[in-house]
């Protein structure tokens, strides 16, 4: 594909293609009328989707609204707001399940494990929104030392109501990773979904990586994700650039100290594939954002770097 | 607490305006230039490292998709101009592991390593044809001006699934051969609505939806854009009504 470029400015450029799509990207010092071909893609942001002409909108919603609630309140889906209609699960490490509203008010909380005991209990958790409560837990976590920087958090709901998991699941990472982000961590929310997706593109890495002989340098480069580290911790890191160390224990030892930290599975020494931190590791994906991420996740190499937690941020 | 709430004005203004975000991208050069330094370990250069060039797309984006319930803007933007070195980053390094001279340079195009790996000797005749593209495409930009119309604007109302792109190609094919429709165009400086319905069959709420994209489309193929029109030969209607 070429493209011709059109346009310029400090943020992007404005380029078309050959098949006739006009479209931004990155402004890699180019001049109009350039032809290129290798382009980094703008995220484009839509801004007005759906409303054109407002005032007529506004008409038929409340007109809808009124048939609605009418015919709610005839068919009884007003179920009193206390009845469970679903399931939302958190996970840390420490696991903990939510039992939910239509509304999304928490009737009920259980832990999945042991460390979950720890998270809720004494939480008061009946009856309020899922929201306040997620944020409680992990508040807690963070307190606890079960969560720190460059952690993850996934979510996972569950009911009959597909429609009412997805976005429930949805508000659920996006005002969770809003909370975060609030408190200045550098700490990760993902669905189920996306977490399953970026542990498979990790998986496939280390295939790949495994192969050539070739002791590797890379061990050193790491401009990657962690800026901080200094990869001079010893080619015990493997060519797969295993991930060091537990993400739930505080990440910020970093590598530089010598592999000895990791007070999980030492993979450190660990000279092939050895994800086995829960698979977890902690550099940042793309778009903590609640976005599905810039890049193309299908085709992206997500390498197990080294733990980048240790990052600038105050 | 003051500076917080400027900025955030100058974001939403930027929003609408693409000269008001072209200057609060260099009002923040500065940030910008330190948020990649710590990712890149150095000092990037202006002009030559790819880095800063996506770092301030990223900025760019951020102010796009900034709205107050994500907490302070710069910190937003830090973020995301991280997010996008890292994904710049792994991109590369998956190219520079294993290459071969026939192996695809990336996924999106079929050049093949040895094609895209130029020897600079068509260096000259690329400058030449460079500038006369570039008149060419500045005259377009003028006559899309007297329609009211940006190439940022364009960008942003081009279609995105196949399905439209080409549905607004058959559109395109349907004003070539049928010259009163374009004329129309230019006499009345909108697009003719109802008779591009007619004529082509593409519904009216894909036409509106994506008027901008068709005005630019359709003026790329009237005048004497040639250069523009050879760049696009893939999708160029042949006169008649038969499709390539």
């Amino acid at each position: 594909m070429k493209y011709l470029v059109i346009e310029v400015h400090p943020g992007y450029a404005v380029l078309l293609d050959s098949e006739g799509r006009f479209l931004r990207a990155a402004n890699l010092g180019y001049q109009v009328g350039e032809t290129v071909t290798e382009i980094v893609v703008m995220k484009e942001h839509s801004r007005e989707p759906f409303f054109q002409n407002r005032k007529l909108i506004g008409g038929i919603a409340a007109a809808a609204c009124f048939c609605l609630v009418s015919a709610g309140l005839y068919f009884g889906m007003y179920v009193p707001d206390y009845t469970a209609y679903g399931t939302l699960a958190m996970e840390i490490n420490p696991g903990v399940q939510m039992t939910l509203s239509r509304s999304g008010r928490v009737l009920e909380l259980h832990a999945a494990n042991d460390d979950g005991e720890r998270l809720v209990e004494d939480l008061a958790y009946k009856n309020r929104s899922e929201q306040v409560v997620a944020d409680e837990l992990a508040d807690r976590a963070v307190e606890l030392g079960f969560l720190s920087e460059g952690g993850e958090i996934v979510l996972e709901a569950a009911a009959e109501d597909e429609d009412w998991t997805e976005e429930t699941e949805k508000e659920a990472v996006r005002t969770l990773q809003e909370h975060m982000e609030a408190q200045n961590l550098e700490v990760q929310v993902l669905t189920r979904e996306e977490k399953e997706r970026k542990e498979e593109t990790e998986e496939e890495i280390q295939v790949v990586i495994t192969l050539p002989a070739t002791p590797t340098p890379t061990a050193t480069p790491t401009p990657t994700e962690a800026p901080e580290q200094t990869p001079t911790a010893a080619p015990t890191q493997a060519p797969t650039a295993v991930p060091t160390q537990a993400p739930t224990a505080a990440p910020t030892q970093v590598p530089t100290a010598a592999p000895t930290q990791a007070p999980t599975a030492a993979p450190t020494q660990a000279p092939a594939a050895v994800p086995d931190d829960d698979g977890r590791s902690d550099y940042e994906a793309p778009e903590p954002e609640g976005d599905s991420g810039y890049s193309d996740n299908d085709s992206d190499d997500d390498d197990n770097d080294d733990d980048d937690g240790s990052d600038d941020d105050d | 607490m003051g500076a917080e709430h400027q900025i955030v004005g100058q974001v939403y203004a930027a929003k609408k305006d693409t000269e008001e975000a072209d200057a609060l991208i260099r009002q923040y050069m500065g940030f910008i230039k330190v948020e990649t330094a710590k990712f890149m370990q150095r000092i990037p250069v202006e002009g030559q490292d790819d880095e800063l060039s996506i770092a301030m797309m990223a900025f760019h984006e951020s102010v796009l998709a900034y709205e107050r319930t994500r907490g302070n803007f710069l910190k937003y933007a830090g973020r995301n101009i991280r997010n996008r070195l890292i994904d710049f980053y792994r991109k590369e390094k998956r190219h520079r592991g294993l290459i071969s001279l026939n192996q695809p340079v990336s996924e999106e195009d079929d050049t093949e390593f040895q094609d895209w790996h130029s020897d600079g000797r068509d260096e000259i005749h690329e400058r030449i044809s460079n500038t006369a593209a570039r008149e060419e495409i500045e005259e377009f930009g003028r006559q899309l001006g007297r329609f009211s119309l940006s190439f940022t604007e364009i960008a942003e109302n081009c279609p995105r699934q196949e399905r439209t792109l080409k549905a607004c190609h058959s559109v395109l094919e349907c004003a070539v051969n049928h010259p009163e429709l374009l004329e129309d165009m230019l006499r009345t400086g909108k697009l003719p609505m109802s008779k591009i319905e007619e004529k082509s069959g593409v519904s009216r709420k894909t036409l509106e939806r994506h008027r901008k994209y068709l005005v630019a489309v359709l003026l790329a193929f009237t005048n004497g854009y040639e250069i523009i029109r050879g760049h696009l030969e893939q999708i160029a209607p042949v006169k008649g009504g038969g499709r390539q």
